[in-house]
């Protein structure tokens, strides 16, 4: 029956989204709530919600970049120094 | 880098990493948390490379990973590379196992994934096919690559490169991420098994 209620609830979610963070609101414990309001954010989130910097060298140009490593972060702060440098070593040229 | 609006200070550490880097880096602070296929896609909407590479913020690429990967894409003209990740601890002691090992079938993710995310992309396919999926968390916690892999495999106009040389280090993933991922498996399977096959 608990299922039931989820997949129901899964559907509302999915075509009125911002449900997801009305339902943790609720019920902050619960972990499909958690996972439901974190679709409801990922939906509403565009460039109002980015704050974006560079470093110095990125006004030199960025016309011939080959390959972009995407490093996505969430509270890694413990191994994200690391993951940095990895791309910092890197052999290749027209990197981003 | 996608700062997915981290509680800790991973966004002091990429500032003052970037500082004085050599190649161009941008920093996508978020203020609010989307979850990794968000961050992932908005990083894929920003790239201005040809290529793509994923990396998680706990592993590490090799030195010669990127243009080992690149050489064999760009060579193929493939949609994807990847190439074996040794499995460390949260040291980077060797555990002994690897991870992205061989080169898998389509219906082999039928019923498990098989691939990591770790691996390089043809930024227009991640385009084209709107990137990761984010309704995967409506099914469960973690398991993006697995959707991500299936559609690539599924998808006949995709190549998908293998190169057998350990290209990266994976850390294995904390107890509690490991958990979730499999408390959810049986929901996101029947998800991509509606979607896929």
């Amino acid at each position: 029956m608990k299922s039931l209620i989820y997949i129901i609830l899964r559907l509302f979610v999915k075509s009125l989204p911002p449900l997801g963070e009305f339902l943790l609101r609720l019920k902050p414990g619960n972990d499909h709530f958690k996972r439901y309001a974190q679709f409801s954010r990922a939906q509403r989130i565009d460039e109002r919600n980015i704050l974006f910097s560079h470093n110095d060298i990125y006004s030199e140009g960025t016309e011939s970049i080959d390959i972009t490593v995407i490093i996505s972060s969430f509270n890694y702060a413990e191994y994200i120094g690391e993951a940095i440098d990895s791309v910092l070593k890197q052999e290749c040229d027209n990197l981003e | 880098m996608v700062e997915d609006n981290s509680s800790d200070n991973s966004g002091e550490v990429i500032q003052k990493r970037i500082a004085g880097a050599d190649i161009p880096c941008t920093v996508l602070n978020l203020d609010t948390n989307g979850g990794l296929s968000n961050a992932r896609n908005l990083g894929v909407q920003y790239a201005k490379g040809d290529y793509i590479f994923v990396l998680d913020a706990d592993n590490i690429i090799k030195p010669d990973g990127l243009s080992f990967l690149f050489q064999v894409a760009q060579k193929n003209h493939a949609t994807a590379a990847f190439g074996k990740l040794q499995v460390v601890d949260h040291q980077l002691k060797d555990l002994g196992q690897y991870k992205s090992a061989r080169m898998p079938s389509f219906h082999e993710f039928k019923h498990k994934n098989q691939l990591d995310a770790m691996a390089l992309y043809k930024a227009e396919y991640l385009r084209e096919t709107n990137g990761f999926d984010v309704e995967m968390l409506l099914h469960g916690w973690g398991n993006e690559d697995w959707e991500m892999w299936t559609k690539i495999f599924r998808d006949s106009k995709t190549s998908v490169k293998f190169i057998d040389e350990v290209i990266g280090l994976y850390r294995a993933k904390p107890g509690s991420m490991v958990a979730d991922a499999i408390r959810s498996h049986s929901n996101n399977a029947a998800y991509i098994q509606r979607k896929y096959f």
